[in-house]
């Protein structure tokens, strides 16, 4: 009698279709997929354990290696749980700068995401269109506050630096070329039929499955639920920009994909908003508890340099209390679990991280599929190890 | 083996992508040869951090606050009580560049210049101390 | 109703075996270990809270007993509430929420992981992050910082 054996497969942990680190294990029936059981954990850091032992400002850093591709959102997602566990809000042009970056650094991880898809299945032209205009935006970042990838770009209370001269116009420029360029990904993807094919029906999510497994932002909305927390918790200044927010309806690869070119959309129109809008004013809380000193007044402000070691050395010292803050990360909700104890270290710190949580759902989606559909799913769901694994 | 309006419609789309590429085979370069060009970094750009002697005040506060704790200070006192630096060092290994060091520093000691090509061929060339860490960077010998 | 009176309206349902222990910023819920699940299934199912949106699952380490917090959202009235389940630190043991949420499962993985709260039911609850072989529990407050495993190979 005829007898069969089911494969184990190992994809990864470097093949070059994983977005970093991780290893798939896929039981496979032929070239159909009977299991697929995600392992993770190669990248892990400890960054919970190391947040309990630095003052709440120097964790800001170490968020930025969270999901490396979207450091400004994380950054401004820890600042506004801080924030919240302190009671404080920015002052308005702070909000705003805060708003630009991150809707920026929103375009440029939706870039980045797509370019690796199209790698991933085949195309490699768009990775090369894709990464030309991310160019423009890490320009822009550098020229903001110094880096290119890491930015490090904000603080609890406001923003680190304020724009440079030049910044807006730079923007304006990037804002004018964009549109077109986004045509011509679609012109080179929406249609093709190798694209399609690849994506079309290919790992669908039904809403009902992606609420109970937890997905969230992107993958969220391409199920055809219609949730975004800029929209439902307008947080910063979301609630006087005018957006839409794009849903996609069978849940599949393809939606997904859509999903993000209109979100690269929305975004350029909230960043045109915004600079539009841009107030005068402070960047930076005027709370002598929070913010740090001007050193110009040190030579002869004695009280002064006292304040900015106490603020530097005990750090602020929020409430005793827990808050939880998510935020609408490119990937999906990056949310800061926080518990005070009343001193300066956070008692607990704990990152709801929106890759590690998409990524429960792959063994459900990928049984029945075929083993190439497995790269398009997981580009499809655009994780990052860095967040998976903290 | 007829062509019906199915195929017709997939090789137009597959024309138009590649009439995108076509396009951009006529448009300037934007790419740069990196080892013989080079661009320009930004005024702000956070690249190796620059110590001052002369402006440091020993306060310590740098290698305290520093997350990765890159920084290793040594302070002695000097002979009029002020205290004075006997050895300080930056681990540019360990340095992540996030400018948090230069953003608190009192008196401005430290500051961030545009040197980033920071590869060695030994782990003790990247540990910059003393006389390393001020005046101008030193030139990368991989030109 | 607002998130108070949500927080009143558990307190009086299961009396003595719910309390409220936080209401600003964010509703903070103590519940009895052995109601978990039947309070999850009845913020879950009925019409006016309808929490059905898990999103995160983790621990707190305080010593001595450790909390097990789950943070429910509800996606139709905009609200989300925190449940905190108390445990000794010696045999921290809760029932599984994966019967409810599929999404518990990662969470639960992690959070047996990183504290050792041993989560009953859950079908595959083994190391995620770590290595399978590693000892002890990582974010536990007696968990030395300043030393690296000795590995034995």
């Amino acid at each position: 009698m005829q007898t069969t054996h089911e494969m184990v497969v190992n994809l990864g942990p470097q093949h070059p279709s994983t977005h970093g680190v991780m290893k798939l294990e896929v039981v496979m029936d032929g070239e159909y997929i009977v299991d697929c059981k995600p392992v993770i954990g190669q990248l892990h850091r400890g960054m919970e354990k190391m947040a309990e032992g630095m003052l709440y400002g120097q964790f800001i850093p170490i968020t930025d290696r969270l999901d490396y591709l979207s450091p400004a959102c994380n950054n401004l997602s820890y600042c506004l749980a801080v924030e919240k566990l302190l009671g404080i809000e920015a002052p308005e042009r702070g909000k705003y700068i805060r708003v630009i970056i991150a809707e920026m650094q929103r375009i440029a991880n939706h870039l980045v995401a797509l370019g690796s898809w199209g790698l991933d299945l085949g195309a490699w032209t768009i990775l090369l269109y894709t990464f030309r205009d991310r160019e423009m935006l890490l320009d822009l970042f550098e020229m903001f506050c110094g880096q290119r990838m890491t930015l490090n770009c904000f603080r609890v209370g406001g923003t680190t630096y304020d724009l440079p001269d030049g910044f807006v116009e730079k923007a304006r420029e990037f804002l004018e070329v964009i549109p077109s360029r986004i045509n011509d990904y679609e012109a080179l993807l929406t249609k093709n039929p190798i694209w399609m094919t690849r994506l079309r029906d290919v790992g669908v999510v039904s809403a009902e499955d992606a609420l109970a497994y937890g997905l969230t932002g992107p993958n969220l909305r391409a199920s055809g639920v219609k949730w975004d927390l800029r929209k439902v918790y307008p947080y910063e200044v979301y609630d006087r920009m005018q957006f839409d927010v794009p849903v996609g309806s069978r849940g599949d690869c393809l939606d997904r994909y859509y999903v993000r070119i209109q979100e690269m959309r929305q975004s350029c129109r909230i960043v045109q908003q915004a600079l539009d809008q841009l107030p005068p004013g402070d960047i930076m809380v005027d709370m002598p508890t929070i913010a740090l000193p001007n050193k110009e007044e040190f030579p002869n402000n004695f009280p002064e340099v006292v304040r900015h070691f106490h603020l530097l050395v005990q750090g602020y010292a929020p409430p005793e209390g827990e808050v939880y803050l998510g935020y609408e990360n490119p990937k999906g909700e990056l949310g800061f679990y926080l518990v005070s104890d009343g001193s300066g270290y956070p008692y607990r710190l704990k990152i709801r991280s929106p890759s590690f949580i998409n990524m429960q759902i792959f063994p459900k989606i990928m049984r029945g599929a075929m083993l190439a559909d497995v790269i398009a799913i997981l580009a499809s769901f655009d994780p990052v190890l860095g967040e998976i694994d903290r | 083996m007829a062509l019906g309006l199915r195929d017709v419609a997939l090789v137009v789309e597959l024309l138009r992508g590649l009439g995108v590429t076509l396009r951009h085979l006529f448009k300037p370069t934007v790419t740069i040869h990196y080892p013989t060009e080079r661009r320009e970094v930004y005024e702000r750009y956070r690249g190796l951090v620059r110590w001052d002697k002369e402006k440091c005040a020993a306060c310590a506060l740098c290698a305290r606050f520093c997350p990765v704790k890159a920084i290793t200070i040594q302070t002695d006192d000097g002979e009029d009580g002020k205290k004075t630096v006997k050895y300080y060092q930056i681990d540019a290994a360990h340095c992540m560049y996030c400018g948090l060091c230069s953003e608190i520093c009192p008196v401005g000691a430290l500051s961030h210049s545009p040197y980033h090509e920071l590869a060695a061929y030994r782990r003790e060339d990247t540990i910059y101390a003393q006389e390393r860490l001020s005046g101008a960077p030193p030139i990368t010998m991989y030109r | 109703m607002n998130l108070c009176e949500i927080g009143r309206e558990l307190e009086r349902r299961y009396d003595g075996l719910v309390r409220v222990v936080q209401e600003n910023p964010d509703l903070v819920v103590e519940v009895a270990r052995e109601k978990l699940l039947e309070v999850c299934r009845f913020l879950k199912d009925t019409p006016d809270f309808e929490f059905n949106f898990l999103i995160f699952i983790t621990a707190v380490d305080r010593v001595d007993y450790l909390e097990v917090v789950y943070c429910l959202r509800s996606m139709s009235n905009f609200r989300q509430i925190m449940l905190k389940v108390q445990v000794p630190a010696d045999n921290p043991e809760v029932p599984s929420l994966t019967g409810i949420w599929p999404a518990a499962g990662f969470d639960e993985r992690e959070t047996y992981d990183l504290l050792g709260v041993r989560f009953s039911g859950h079908p595959d609850l083994t190391r995620i992050l770590l290595p399978d072989d590693w000892e002890g529990h990582p974010l536990r407050k007696s968990y030395p910082v300043d030393k690296r495993p000795v590995r034995t190979y």
